[in-house]
């Protein structure tokens, strides 16, 4: 437990980068360092060892002198620095880090099924989605894996996570619609994929769905694979894609007749799968409400600057110190 | 200290410098030393303090109305000088310095030689000396054994003769006529340090420090060697020159032990 909360404290200050900022929270109390010297002086002044003139000293000079500074210097130097870590402690430091995006995947899954054929959202919702999907991706920081799943009656990995966003931007182009919606085993392939690219660390993966149907033909729904998602810290932000006005016509393979059919967004498994794994929701029934919606998502899965407080990692460094001058001092007095 | 003086003062009366030196043995029999009882020459005097009461002439005292006593006619009154050290190490001790006890030594020592009829030179080099024969150096920093000393005449030294490199070749050099008495004022703390743990020990003449630790026992040992080394390295340079050499602890029985020394040798 102890270990844990250490690693926590610590883990900020390994991932401070050379120009990260920082700051006091509390900065007035600083000025506290100038009473150091003055308790370091009187701390020396204690530990003087007494002298005494003596008659025989021809005698004792012919004996090895001991070192008389080195131990209570190293005790003195040890005081000083517990000092100064709980003054600094007590100031609130604060140091602004930047987790590395290097360490996340963002894996934008599509929904390519028939329904995406529907023309509520000039000229299609398959262009348009394909146009949106392209700003997003190529906006994506360059040390930021991204993967691409289209889905339709099943899931295909069309880009595995990558920091070579041309192939990405290919597949999108190369999107066709056709067929039902197999949200969950979306979900699960998206989830394995990008959990696989960055070691199996929880919370490194980020999933951006974007359909505009409900859910087909899964072997198993869509929530739970959400379940299984939360259980690794990945969240689902979803987009629910088109209008209530979408349809679709086509050909009903039995009375081999045309039929159209309504495609409106399925709005609350979109809702669902975003609550269920502390993702986003959104709904965009255009190229530019898809593209401020995309940017949106972006803001939330690309890593962001962070204050964390140095305060604990001092106050732990403090103890440690003060440890070592009773350490010494003890030691000095039983020499 | 009463009693230790009563002690000195019943020594004292039997008392006297031992007869040391080249000279001293070209003189026979030592000052002051009554030749009745040897069958030798002899005067009689009137009686001075500090002599032997045994020694009154009782014919002439009631001949003269006056106290007489009978001395060595042989005697020849020989110049000693006492040479009290008063380094700054002297003005230490445990219970008294050293310096007073050296200089109740040295009180005693020139009553002994003014009263066999020597001349008697004290020399303290803090206060320029009490000397009646030439003046020493004032110098707080004056050597602990004088370079240029008559030939014939006894040196009586009073120290603790730290440290003995400084002052072994002088010694050495003195005329063989010389006489040496050395009286070594000798503190038991600096025998024996106390078990006071770590202490910045200082030289009281040049400042010097060492940090010890006086409760290890490594170092108590090792101190404890060099001081037995020490010592008889000081007794061997006395004692190859034919010197007296007495020890006398810095302490009320410092008078009786010279006395006794005295008297033995």
């Amino acid at each position: 437990m102890l270990i844990d909360r250490l690693r926590d404290t610590l883990a900020p200050v390994s991932a401070l980068t050379a120009d990260a900022p920082f700051g006091f929270s509390a900065p007035g109390i600083l000025l506290l360092l100038l009473l150091i010297p003055v308790v370091v002086a009187l701390a020396a002044r204690t530990r003087r060892v007494p002298s005494l003139d003596y008659g025989a000293f021809d005698i004792a000079e012919q004996t090895k002198d001991l070192p008389r500074t080195a131990a209570s210097r190293t005790a003195l130097i040890a005081l000083a620095l517990a000092l100064t870590a709980l003054v600094a402690a007590a100031a609130q430091p604060w140091v602004r880090v930047t987790l590395g995006s290097s360490l996340s995947t963002v894996m934008l899954v599509v929904d390519v099924s028939g329904s995406m054929e529907a023309e509520d959202i000039a000229p299609d919702r398959i262009t348009v989605a394909a146009q949106a999907a392209t700003r997003f991706v190529s906006s994506m920081p360059s040390d930021m894996r991204v993967g691409l799943v289209t889905y339709a009656n099943e899931p295909v990995v069309a880009v595995p996570p990558t920091l070579d966003r041309q192939p990405v931007l290919e597949a999108l182009e190369l999107m066709e619609p056709g067929g039902a919606t197999a949200t969950g085993d979306a979900l699960a392939s998206a989830l394995s994929v990008g959990l696989a690219s960055t070691g199996q660390v929880p919370g490194s993966v980020s999933l951006v769905l974007l359909s505009d149907g409900a859910e087909q033909k899964s072997s198993i729904p869509a929530l739970v694979w959400a379940d299984e998602a939360r259980s690794w810290d990945v969240p689902v932000h979803t987009i629910a894609f088109g209008t209530d006005a979408g349809e679709v016509t086509m050909l009903d393979p039995q009375t081999q007749e045309l039929v159209t059919y309504p495609v409106p967004p399925d709005l609350e498994l979109m809702e669902a799968l975003a609550d269920a794994t502390g993702g986003t929701m959104a709904t965009a029934a255009g190229l530019s409400e898809l593209s401020g919606v995309y940017a949106q998502v972006r803001s939330v899965v690309v890593p962001k600057d962070m204050e964390r407080s140095l305060g604990p990692a001092l106050a732990l460094l403090a103890a440690g110190l003060i440890v070592a001058t009773a350490a010494l001092s003890t030691g000095r007095k039983q020499s | 200290m009463n009693s230790a003086r009563h002690a000195w003062a019943r020594a004292l009366a039997r008392t006297h410098l031992p007869n040391i030196g080249s000279e001293a043995r070209r003189s026979g029999p030592r000052p002051g030393q009554p030749r009745s009882h040897a069958g030798e020459f002899e005067q009689v005097d009137v009686w001075k303090d500090g002599d032997d009461i045994r020694y009154v002439d009782w014919s002439a005292t009631a001949r003269t109305g006056e106290l007489h006593v009978r001395r060595a006619s042989g005697a020849r009154p020989r110049d000693v000088l006492i040479w009290v050290d008063e380094s700054p190490g002297m003005w230490l001790g445990t219970q008294v310095s050293k310096r007073s006890t050296a200089g109740a030594l040295s009180d005693a020592l020139a009553f002994v030689a003014r009263r066999d009829g020597h001349r008697a030179s004290w020399v303290d080099h803090a206060s320029g000396g009490r000397c009646t024969s030439w003046q020493p150096s004032p110098e707080p920093t004056a050597p602990l054994v004088p370079a240029e000393v008559p030939a014939g005449c006894l040196l009586v030294l009073v120290s603790d003769f730290r440290p003995a490199h400084v002052w072994e070749g002088t010694l050495a050099l003195l005329p063989e006529s010389v006489g040496v008495i050395a009286v070594e004022v000798r503190d038991r703390t600096e025998m024996d340090p106390p078990r006071v743990g770590r202490v910045l020990l200082r030289d009281p003449q040049s400042g010097s420090t060492r940090l010890v630790d006086t409760s290890r026992e490594s170092w108590r040992e090792e101190f404890s060697q060099l001081t037995r080394a020490d010592r008889a390295r000081i007794e061997r340079a006395f004692t190859d020159r034919s010197a007296l050499y007495v020890v006398v602890g810095n302490d009320q029985d410092a008078l009786v032990t010279l006395a006794r020394a005295l008297e033995a040798a």
